[in-house]
């Protein structure tokens, strides 16, 4: 059942969707190097960001789940993570059309970029692993440890244009020593409402299939009433007729 | 307009699918 916090939530997050839209590609100008093609950052910045909060998500249920033993942690953690591996996804698919006009090219073998393939294709692997058995807290066990392990990529993936500086360019506010004093405010706005926006976005889906799960779980524990009926066995009384 | 127009529509484009996508994934059920 969907309640009304969460289709307010929903309501809250189609505004700011809407705003970043507007922000983006109306009100922000154009990047003086880069162009209109720089536009791409309100929403592939935001895809990644909410990403690394999807997959922090996976690594506090899995933590959760170990300690408490209680599937509703579980049902958090896969939520989570399927929506951290749609949104790396896009943010890759989204990096590649801001590189093509940019850099030249829509791939290039530079470590922000194998970095993020990895990160997705271990995410993938996690979700993979969840399927592998059908006894739920042995499943829930498992891909909690994976859950845990596979959070050491988050990092690697953020300071991987820091600590090997190549193509991509290093981050523009979450970055050491602080945002970059340059930003134009009406690109750090759009920027902000773009994160809103995601966020709120990713907490309504998260909680709507949360509540799915938790409908199938129940369902899968409630007695079956389509099947065989037990009924008293059958008495056959013979009778003579006159 | 520039030619990268092209692939900032294309950019908000699967931006708003994907999150349409997420949205009726999330609403199979959620509604029962």
């Amino acid at each position: 059942m969907t309640t009304r916090p969460v289709r307010l939530l929903g309501a809250a997050a189609g505004v700011a969707g809407v705003a970043t839209g507007v922000l983006g590609l109306v009100v922000a100008p154009p990047d003086a190097v880069q162009g209109d093609a720089q536009r791409l950052m309100y929403v592939h910045v935001p895809a990644a960001w909410v990403a690394y909060l999807a997959f922090t998500g996976v690594l506090i249920a899995s933590i959760g789940y170990l300690v408490r033993r209680d599937l509703v942690w579980d049902r958090h953690a896969r939520a989570a993570a399927e929506l951290g591996v749609g949104l790396t996804a896009l943010a890759i698919v989204l990096g590649s059309l801001w590189g093509r006009p940019v850099w030249g090219v829509w791939w290039t073998w530079e470590p922000r970029l194998v970095t993020a393939v990895v990160l997705l294709t271990v995410y993938l692997g996690y979700l993979g692993v969840r399927g592998l058995t059908t006894d739920s807290h042995a499943g829930a066990r498992r891909a909690a440890v994976v859950g845990i392990a596979a959070f050491v990529n988050v990092p690697i993936v953020h300071y991987s244009v820091v600590w090997w500086r190549t193509l991509h360019q290093p981050p523009t506010v979450l970055r050491p020593g602080g945002p970059a004093e340059a930003i134009e405010p009406a690109m750090l706005l759009a920027l902000l409402v773009g994160v809103v926006a995601f966020t709120l976005a990713a907490a309504w889906v998260h909680l709507r299939r949360v509540a799915i799960l938790t409908a199938a779980a129940s369902s899968e524990r409630a007695p079956k009433m389509d099947g065989p009926v037990a009924t008293e066995p059958l008495t056959v009384t013979a009778r003579t007729t006159r | 307009m520039s030619a990268s127009w092209g692939y900032v529509a294309a950019g908000y484009v699967l931006t708003a699918m994907v999150w349409g996508a997420y949205a009726w994934w999330s609403s199979r059920s959620a509604d029962r």
